[in-house]
């Protein structure tokens, strides 16, 4: 009878550390992982980051990689203040390529030589001979260079009208040999949705494998 | 009565021989615009243009343009030897600017125009251009594009066409399809296409016999499209 007694009054104290234990793991767990969820959803954004680091500017950035365009966003200092530094500095972040790509499409080497609005509110961009030298690749790659070196030129330098590239200070006639690249080069990307999903996806710069038909 | 009889038989022999005539005519310069009929290759790149370079492992060097090359003159000799007039814009390896291509294609109206490239990729890639949406828009001026705009739905024919004899020709191989602003493609009064054949990583085209096989992959296509 007494051994019977103190058999249950063990096993409840057992219990009882086991709950107790169970329970502060839980609430370990639970917390750990909310505060990893907490830290997720408080990474900030390029925007953010700039508006924190006094001195600095978000930019988009589109980069050419396996057949699309990927925005990035990167953050730049000195601050921007006009719209030559913000077609400087965007230039300058799409010539150093997408993060973390061993093989990307952007012509190794370039360098900008300048940047200026015409009259008109063409932007020309003046661009070292290692972007034509240095360029590798079809014509769905020359098309999504310069696709995206302008929507990232649209993306953040206000008042464009259209862009122009020069070579060296001149104007040259192609990139790659695909593409003409003495035209603004809005009129020559921008054109049309066409009908198929095919055609639909291939204009955006995305090639799907989709027929004609 | 006899006169108005003769005069009615000659006008009805004049009105067949005039009819004869017409639609004889009519058929000989229809046979002459048909589609198809003459065929233009053009070999991308060229001169110190060299377009995509690959160094192979065992040490070989293979340029895009001397690719391209091969595969337009297997593509021209093929169909002359099918009995279809072809024409190359560039027959030996020099620069032309895509102007010149355009001019040098147009010199031989063609009925179908194909432009050679490489890709970098394992597959083929074949492009018909995409035209811009606003047909008002004076920078229409700097595509050509009203040249090529009669002609687009042609040439999605042919590249379908193209796309099925590939796939034929080369079971183990993509072909994707793609439209993209091609300012060539632009230039060119007649269907269009850019045929981009594997990087010279999937395909050896120092063998003789992988052009031969393009070549006859095309020469289907060009029948079937003609069908």
């Amino acid at each position: 009878m007494k051994n019977d007694k103190r058999g249950r009054k063990v096993f409840f104290t057992v219990a009882l550390v086991l709950l107790f234990a169970g329970g502060l793991t839980a609430g370990y767990l639970y917390l750990s992982l909310g505060t990893g969820l907490q830290r997720e959803q408080e990474k900030p954004s390029a925007a953010q980051v700039a508006q924190e680091v006094q001195g600095s500017s978000p930019l988009k950035i589109y980069y050419p990689v396996n057949g699309y365009l990927q925005m990035e966003e990167r953050v730049v200092t000195p601050m921007i203040l006009t719209r030559e530094d913000a077609a400087r500095a965007t230039v300058q972040e799409f010539l150093k390529g997408p993060a973390g790509m061993l093989d990307p499409s952007i012509p190794p080497d370039t360098r900008l030589l300048g940047t200026y609005f015409g009259a008109d509110g063409e932007l020309f961009i003046d661009l070292s001979d290692a972007f034509r030298r240095n360029f590798q690749g079809d014509a769905l790659t020359e098309y999504l260079l310069l696709r995206g070196l302008y929507e990232s030129l649209l993306s953040n330098v206000s008042g464009i009208k259209d862009v122009r590239l020069l070579i060296d200070g001149n104007e040259i006639e192609t990139i790659g040999g695909h593409m003409l690249a003495n035209v603004p080069l809005g009129r020559e990307l921008i054109t049309n949705s066409p009908q198929s999903t095919g055609v639909s996806n291939a204009a955006n710069g995305i090639s799907n494998g989709t027929g004609p038909e | 009565m006899l006169l108005r009889k003769i005069l009615m038989n000659k006008f009805l022999s004049a009105f067949i021989v005039c009819f004869a005539f017409m639609t004889l005519w009519a058929q000989a310069s229809g046979a002459a615009a048909s589609p198809g009929n003459t065929v233009v290759v053009d070999a991308g790149h060229g001169g110190y243009d060299a377009g995509i370079v690959y160094n192979s492992p065992d040490g070989m060097q293979t340029n895009e343009k001397d690719a391209d090359l091969r595969i337009a003159r297997a593509v021209i000799s093929t169909l002359r030897a099918a009995g279809t007039e072809a024409f190359a814009t560039r027959p030996v390896d020099r620069y032309m600017d895509i102007s010149q291509r355009a001019r040098a294609a147009q010199a031989k109206s063609p009925g179908l125009f194909l432009s050679v490239h490489l890709s970098s990729t394992g597959a083929f890639n074949i492009y018909v251009t995409s035209l811009p949406q606003d047909q008002t828009d004076p920078g229409q001026f700097y595509l050509y594009s009203n040249r090529q705009r009669p002609y687009i739905g042609e040439s999605r024919d042919f590249a379908s066409a193209l796309e099925q004899s590939i796939k034929q020709a080369f079971p183990n191989v993509s072909v994707l399809y793609t439209e993209i602003p091609l300012p060539l493609l632009d230039m060119i009064g007649a269907p269009a296409v850019m045929l981009e054949c594997p990087s010279p990583a999937y395909l050896n085209y120092r063998d003789p016999a992988v052009a031969g096989r393009i070549a006859q992959a095309v020469a289907g296509a060009v029948r079937a499209y003609e069908k």
